[in-house]
């Protein structure tokens, strides 16, 4: 009697715990799937409602944008497909120099492009990379949950930090809400690198230890809360003032890149494979 | 829950319930990935006819009811979609196995009849009152309180069988 109950009681704990463990969807990938399901049909749907293997479909489009050097009919086809990513303002692929290969520096510069899973029109994903902490990007209201910011590079670089900066106005960095809880994922490592970050205007690094990525997705969470300031009341939006990428250029020569050949580039060879569309 | 001076709004509702719904599905259908498949239909549900879902006194009673009953069912259609969609290339947990008495214990639920089923796993995973499960699936307390007798005298003699019973 009390033996049955028992081994209910802790079957159902065991099953907790193996739930515990799932990275839930936010409630916006939920509208994805739907926008999914009446525009697409089958193997659509995964890539609206599952953030990486949507981000693995959008690299896929960026290296068809940029060629990927072997390539060149696919250049002319590529840029009509990308419509929610934001194109960088030059078409011509970014600079080699941006950062020298093995020497790290801010190649911020190599983004591709940003793309939050929400965005407050007015705070774009772009005004994370524009150098001017002032200018912030903010979730649609959303105080921050599922809030993901995926950046896509058009070719491989290796990510030793990310940095992150509140906004850069005191009271607007406390009505928004703040990043607390993260979750990074690269190309080249398996699982998520987790922390926290303090609830602080000034900039925080993320060490991140990519050897070679195409695309590193941030996920938001937790979050400190929004306060009041004087008689005005807190947002409904999370907040970040300022992204910055630390890390150097790789694939030209030095470091073999092969082995972090991802779904996503290997998606992408197969995309140039077939450059007919 | 009681007299709420607000609707809740989809997202809190969402987050609030997403993740005890997948456990609901997980014990009942046996597969994590299904589970999470069900239950993100059964929130896209929820959230295309929440003009309505959202005003009942208990939008996650209604969220469960669609959970359980999509379990047995649906469930075999859905694996191979849900195996391509889940977490490609995200996160590496290792989720460490459930104990072999656990796997048995929800196999067994699983083998009761649909109703048990639920009522047991809605009683011992979600912790529903005898009251709750009753608004979950639409039947009288009495019911509810048949079914969970009936499917308790089943487990107890099924799981009996494999144990040590000396």
């Amino acid at each position: 009697m009390n033996r049955l109950e028992d081994q209910l009681a802790s079957a159902a704990e065991e099953a907790r715990r193996q739930v515990a463990h799932i990275q839930t969807r936010p409630a916006t990938a939920l509208r994805t799937r739907m926008y999914r399901h009446r525009a697409l049909a089958g193997a659509a749907v995964a890539v609206g409602v599952f953030g990486l293997l949507g981000a693995t479909a959008l690299v896929a489009n960026t290296n068809l944008t940029t060629g990927m050097a072997a390539a060149p009919e696919s250049t002319a086809a590529a840029t009509t497909t990308v419509a929610p990513l934001i194109e960088t303002a030059e078409s011509t692929p970014p600079p080699a120099s941006a950062a020298p290969n093995g020497m790290p520096g801010d190649i911020t510069d190599l983004i591709a492009s940003i793309e939050a899973s929400s965005e407050l029109p007015g705070f774009e994903a772009t005004n994370l990379i524009d150098g001017d902490p002032t200018t912030a990007w903010n979730d649609a209201g959303l105080r921050g949950y599922g809030a993901t910011i995926t950046l896509l590079f058009d070719r491989p670089v290796a990510i030793s930090d990310l940095v992150i900066q509140g906004v850069g106005d005191t009271d607007r960095f406390i009505l928004n809400y703040k990043v607390q809880g993260y979750e990074i994922t690269v190309d080249d490592k398996p699982g998520v690198i987790q922390g926290r970050l303090v609830n602080s205007m000034e900039p925080q690094h993320i060490a991140t230890d990519s050897a070679g990525t195409t695309v590193l997705t941030l996920s938001v969470t937790t979050t400190y809360l929004a306060e009041p300031v004087g008689d005005k009341p807190p947002f409904r939006e999370l907040a970040i003032g300022e992204i910055q990428v630390i890390g150097a250029a790789v694939g030209d020569s030095s470091i073999p890149t092969d082995t972090t050949t991802s779904m996503a580039t290997a998606e992408a060879n197969a995309a140039d494979g077939t450059p007919g569309k | 829950m009681t007299a709420a001076p607000f609707r809740m709004d989809f997202a809190s509702f969402y987050e609030r319930e997403l993740r005890p719904v997948i456990g609901l599905a997980f014990v009942l259908s046996g597969s994590r990935s299904g589970a999470e498949d069900l239950a993100q239909d059964a929130f896209l549900k929820a959230y295309k006819q929440w003009e309505t879902v959202g005003d009942y006194d208990n939008p996650g009673a209604w969220v469960r009811r669609v959970v359980s009953n999509g379990s047995v069912s649906g469930f075999r259609r859905r694996t191979a979609e849900a195996k391509a969609l889940v977490r490609v290339g995200g996160s590496g947990f290792v989720v460490p196995e459930m104990s072999p008495d656990a796997v048995a214990t929800w196999t067994a639920v699983r083998r009761l009849p649909k109703r048990q089923a639920q009522v047991i796993a809605l009683r011992y995973y979600d912790l529903s009152s005898i009251a709750d499960i009753a608004r979950i699936l639409e039947c009288s307390e009495n019911t509810v309180k048949t079914h969970l007798q009936r499917a308790k005298q089943a487990l107890e003699a099924r799981l009996d069988d494999g144990g040590d019973h000396s």
